[in-house]
């Protein structure tokens, strides 16, 4: 807590779901007021968001989430212009969801770094913060992939449109943001077993879905 | 020969309209065989619509057919990567999937990687 009242967090510090068994990061400021997480995370709206929430125990309360994503399922039409003509069924672009700050929240920027909405870029330098890898500086391997995720509970989800970087990524780092040198990219989501790499959601495609641009 | 089906579709809408004309065939008969022209034309164009929508979405069409085999897809400006599962790497399947892909993905360099399973983190 800083003075006047006011309570300080940082993009990618430990956040979770009051009453859930999980935490994940805290992404960026998409505008005063409203920053933006996984929908993994904090699956649903009306949650009550926690900030440095250890062990289970008590935690801040930073904010409510206000919306969120549905994952991407196959209506008749899909399904119909699939059998007809081969379209494919689609994927999902976004996994997140907006968390409205309450009025005395003050969130500090990850990195000292432009805070413009930028495209990854094969090759650019990637700076990444998370609850459980904290401050990593990678590199981005590909920036148009399509990735098939386990999100728990036997549900695996096709992904479309993410990128990939080099960063370490582990369990609890979701949510958490990416930068590049030039901006803001997106936010962690996904990592295989090993932790050696991660893939992130577009910043592009979250202002897009959630018409935010 | 591109224009064979289509030369054939014609054929036989002018043909039935000829044979009608002589009154070699009746007005339900000819009508028949001009379906049957309209129908061969219509069939190609459906086709060549299809493989547009299939190349519009190759990705996509790629991730869910060889849903088993392939953990990611990345594509860039001049080549296309498919991640495949560990347990299929050294299998036949690889050779089915790049043919696939080096279809769907033309002029692009296709390349085999190791996939993994990958989790929400």
């Amino acid at each position: 807590m800083s003075g006047s009242g006011q309570y300080e967090v940082r993009e990618g510090d430990i956040i979770a779901p009051q009453g859930a068994n999980w935490e994940g990061s805290l992404g960026y400021l998409v505008r005063p007021g409203l920053a933006v997480t996984n929908k993994h995370v904090v699956p649903d709206v009306g949650t009550v968001v926690l900030h440095k929430r250890r062990q289970w125990g008590e935690g801040v309360v930073i904010g409510l989430a206000i919306k969120t994503v549905t994952w991407v399922k196959t209506s008749f039409w899909h399904w119909l212009l699939h059998v007809m003509f081969g379209k494919p069924l689609p994927g999902n672009k976004v996994d997140a969801t907006l968390v409205a700050l309450k009025e005395n929240v003050v969130v500090k920027p990850a990195f000292d770094l432009p805070r413009k909405i930028v495209e990854p870029r094969v090759g650019d330098k990637l700076y990444k913060r998370g609850r459980t890898t904290g401050e990593t500086v990678g590199e981005i391997i590909a920036d148009k992939v399509d990735i098939w995720v386990d999100m728990g509970n036997g549900v695996t989800l096709l992904f479309t449109d993410v990128y990939q970087f080099s960063n370490k990524t582990l369990p609890g780092d979701s949510g958490g943001p990416n930068y590049t040198p030039e901006g803001i990219v997106g936010i962690t989501f996904a990592g295989p077993q090993t932790g050696d790499y991660g893939f992130g959601i577009k910043a592009k495609n979250i202002a897009e879905v959630f018409g935010l641009e | 020969m591109t224009w064979v089906t289509e030369f054939v579709g014609i054929l036989v809408v002018v043909g039935a309209l000829v044979l009608l004309g002589l009154g070699k065939i009746d007005f339900q008969q000819s009508i028949s065989l001009m379906m049957l022209g309209a129908g061969i034309i219509g069939g190609k164009q459906l086709g060549h619509f299809d493989m547009k929508l299939t190349r519009r979405y190759a990705d996509l069409y790629m991730m869910r057919k060889f849903r088993r085999y392939l953990t990611a897809l990345a594509v860039t400006k001049n080549s296309v990567s498919l991640y495949v599962a560990p347990e299929y790497l050294e299998s036949g399947k690889v050779a089915d999937i790049v043919k696939v892909a080096e279809e769907l993905f033309p002029g692009k360099i296709v390349e085999v990687k190791r996939g993994e399973r990958v989790r929400a983190v």
